[in-house]
């Protein structure tokens, strides 16, 4: 540590734990170090470069805060709001992207003030930075539309989702309110997080597998019956399956009511 | 019956109908009540043809008084009947609600011994899910031809969007094919619900001003609901009856203009009967129907008029280059145009350049010049749109010659999707085939001989588009 320490300019990487807690720590790091990390990264993704020392990052809660209203000062809350969306994203540069995006967000020069950060368009730093909230938007919008409830006989709802982005948190909100009077369950089977609604407000619960008791008779009824429905609904004079596999990537196929039979085969 | 059968008859009978759209209504979540709406919808899934389903999309009954030609459920066909008891529907559109199958509910109907007696059946079914359930997700409903003015009111107050098919584009083709409706119980109903919908918005508004001079008069009651505050939108069938593309697409500009249309939907005549009135034909105009489509969204979305995009010396849309492309090759003398200077407005107009697009362009460069880095970056078809536009001055359009047969080979795009399903434009009897054993004649037995109507329509297509002859 104390060598990277006296060669500020040396090819670092920051190792975070994959939170956005952690990912903001790291960025408040490199202000203290002084330094300027090529990788920010997840430490169970890290893949060294030739010459590259890694420095993990401890997440620190009051770290990350502070790092949080430094951007809502510099660059108001729709900056932070972007960051959150963007740090769901998978894929390697996800934390640089966020990293480069709050350096330029504290430097920006006195005269672009005038003007919110996120409509610099042109600029690559907010440029990389918007190409994952949209990511992450897209994703969102996909859950909202292909998340598949079942009543189980304990009386909760349950849906089993695989998004390619950690995007339960960002939809929790949407299903709490329109669906309020259903205590559900959301459970990511790809990022292992569960976000669940008991009815009164939500909360995110992280673990590894999900045991659910059997849905109800009528609940399999209703899955039959909208099974049923969709396929009354095909017209095979226009049949184009592309276009199918484009607003409905085959990915998520599996943990779709209608779909599930097609998707093991 | 049981429930699913009539649910399979009741979807099945109720797919031609095109509209699926749940926009237009915003309506926050209440505690306690269940459902919501956003302003731009959302689609649930997407059938094999790659058409979202974003409501439960059924007929109340598919037993139906008239005889419409081109309609599976007239009272003609022999099909097997089947109807929802209000009740039984509003609780399986809940169940599914639940579920996150669906967005809402939207009914339809066949004519049940009177066109009242139907709607009464149908608004049962919405009052149940409105009043009863409270439910607050979307809900689309078609009136059906004929009904009373005060049962349209009465439904408009319970609907996010109310629609009334218009059917076919021109009122000789309606007397033909659909005898039993008139022009005049179409369009009664259309205009009713425009001027409720206008009449409602602007109670609603002054209700909402606290200061205005009117307020005190204007109270609104509890419980009152707006009229169809998503609006309306109709539907007609394309290909079925020989209108042109000039004469659909002045009637859609005109009921946009007129009657403030949210949508108005084209559905590719599809055959399901055998009918004398009908095209005798297997192939369904999709690519045709898709044109059209492009056409309207340059009428709501890029501020063209439709003089701009279609005129009656060519009464069909090119079936190869797309009309916003089409309208750049013939004003050449518009472009090109410097993307850092040029106002929004021509920004549209450039081909590859979207509404989303010329938004970003504008946005983007106020902090930064753009070159064709940048604007690839912004999400623009880069591609197409560099023979329309200079960046900083200099033209990236060089190696094709800037003018209009050499630019409409760089911009003419195949529609896809052709390679599935009865596609019009699929195969074309008498091209070339590599395998003379394998000739069309299997396939399509020598074109038929066509009635009068379609003749007209073909030699006036033929005439048009030499190279997409049918014979």
């Amino acid at each position: 540590m104390s060598s990277a320490q006296a060669y500020p300019l040396q090819d670092v990487a920051y190792l975070y734990d994959g939170t956005l807690e952690g990912l903001l720590s790291a960025v408040f790091l490199a202000y203290e170090r002084h330094e300027d990390p090529i990788d920010v990264v997840r430490e169970d993704e890290y893949e060294p470069r030739l010459l590259q020392s890694a420095i993990p990052v401890e997440t620190d809660f009051d770290r990350a805060n502070r790092v949080r209203r430094g951007v809502e000062r510099a660059c108001g809350r729709a900056a932070f709001t972007a960051i959150v969306r963007a740090s769901t994203c998978e894929g390697y540069d996800t934390g640089a992207i966020v990293y480069r995006f709050v350096r330029y967000a504290m430097s920006r020069p006195e005269s672009m003030r005038s003007m919110p950060i996120l409509e610099e368009l042109a600029n690559p730093a907010v440029a990389d930075l918007l190409r994952l909230v949209k990511h992450a938007g897209n994703e969102s919008e996909r859950m909202r539309q292909f998340v598949r409830f079942s009543h189980l006989e304990n009386g909760v709802w349950f849906a089993r989702v695989n998004p390619n982005a950690n995007v339960v948190p960002l939809i929790m909100g949407y299903f709490a309110a329109r669906l309020n009077d259903q205590p559900f369950i959301i459970y990511d089977e790809a990022h292992h997080l569960a976000g669940v609604y008991d009815g009164r407000s939500w909360q995110l619960v992280a673990g590894d597998a999900v045991s659910v008791p059997p849905a109800t008779d009528h609940d399999r009824q209703m899955q039959e019956a909208w099974k049923r429905f969709y396929d009354a609904l095909a017209v095979d004079a226009r049949y184009n399956p592309e276009l199918r596999r484009h607003f409905m990537p085959v990915r998520l196929w599996r943990n779709l009511t209608e779909l599930e039979p097609r998707a093991a085969r | 019956m049981d429930l699913m059968r009539k649910l399979e008859l009741l979807a099945d009978a109720a797919k031609y109908d095109v509209a699926c759209t749940s926009s237009g209504s915003d309506r926050g979540a209440v505690r306690g009540r269940l459902g919501a709406t956003q302003a731009a919808g959302c689609c649930h899934s997407f059938t094999p043809d790659g058409r979202c389903i974003s409501l439960l999309k059924v007929l109340m009954t598919n037993v139906c008084a008239y005889d419409c030609a081109y309609c599976s459920s007239r009272c003609s066909n022999e099909v097997e009947r089947a109807a929802f008891q209000p009740r039984e529907l509003a609780d399986l559109t809940i169940e599914f609600y639940r579920r996150n199958y669906i967005e809402g509910l939207f009914l339809s109907s066949g004519v049940l011994s009177t066109p009242d007696y139907t709607t009464e059946l149908m608004i049962e079914c919405l009052r149940i899910l409105r009043e009863e359930y409270g439910f607050r997700g979307y809900i689309h409903a078609k009136t059906v031809p004929g009904t009373s003015p005060e049962l349209v009111d009465v439904m408009g107050r319970l609907v996010d969007r109310l629609s009334v098919n218009l059917e076919l584009p021109s009122q000789e083709s309606l007397a033909l094919l659909a005898p039993q409706k008139s022009r005049q119980q179409i369009l009664a109903p259309m205009r009713q619900i425009a001027e409720s919908v206008a009449e409602s918005k602007e109670t609603r508004a002054l209700a909402r001003r606290r200061n205005t001079f009117y307020s005190g008069g204007i109270q609104r009651a509890v419980g009152d609901r707006p009229f169809a505050p998503a609006g309306q939108s109709t539907q007609m069938i394309v290909g079925a009856s020989p209108e042109s593309d000039f004469q659909i697409l002045s009637l859609s500009a005109a009921l946009y203009r007129s009657l403030s249309l949210k949508r108005v939907f084209f559905s590719a005549y599809t055959p399901v009967n055998d009918d004398a009135r009908l095209p005798r034909t297997d192939a369904v105009q999709l690519n045709r129907e898709h044109r059209l489509y492009q056409a309207d969204w340059l009428l709501r979305f890029y501020q063209f008029d439709v003089s701009e995009i279609i005129d009656e010396g060519s009464p069909f849309l090119d079936p190869d280059v797309d009309p916003k492309a089409n309208w750049a090759l013939n004003h050449l003398e518009c472009f090109p145009v410097e993307v850092n200077t040029a106002p929004y407005e021509m920004l549209l107009r450039v081909p590859g350049i979207g509404v989303r697009g010329a938004q970003s362009i504008v946005r983007a460069r106020r902090t930064a010049q753009l070159r064709e880095q940048e604007l690839r970056k912004l999400g623009i078809a880069y591609k197409r749109a560099r023979f329309f536009i200079t960046c900083n001055g200099s033209y990236a359009g060089g190696g094709v010659a800037f003018e209009h047969d050499a630019l409409r080979m760089q911009l003419a795009s195949p529609i896809r999707g052709g390679r599935h399903g009865r596609r019009a434009d699929h195969v074309l009897p008498g091209q070339l085939s590599l395998f003379e054993g394998e000739s069309f004649a299997s396939k399509a037995p020598a074109v038929p001989a066509l009635p009068p109507r379609e003749k007209a329509l073909a030699e006036e297509r033929d005439a048009l588009l030499p190279e997409w002859s049918m014979r």
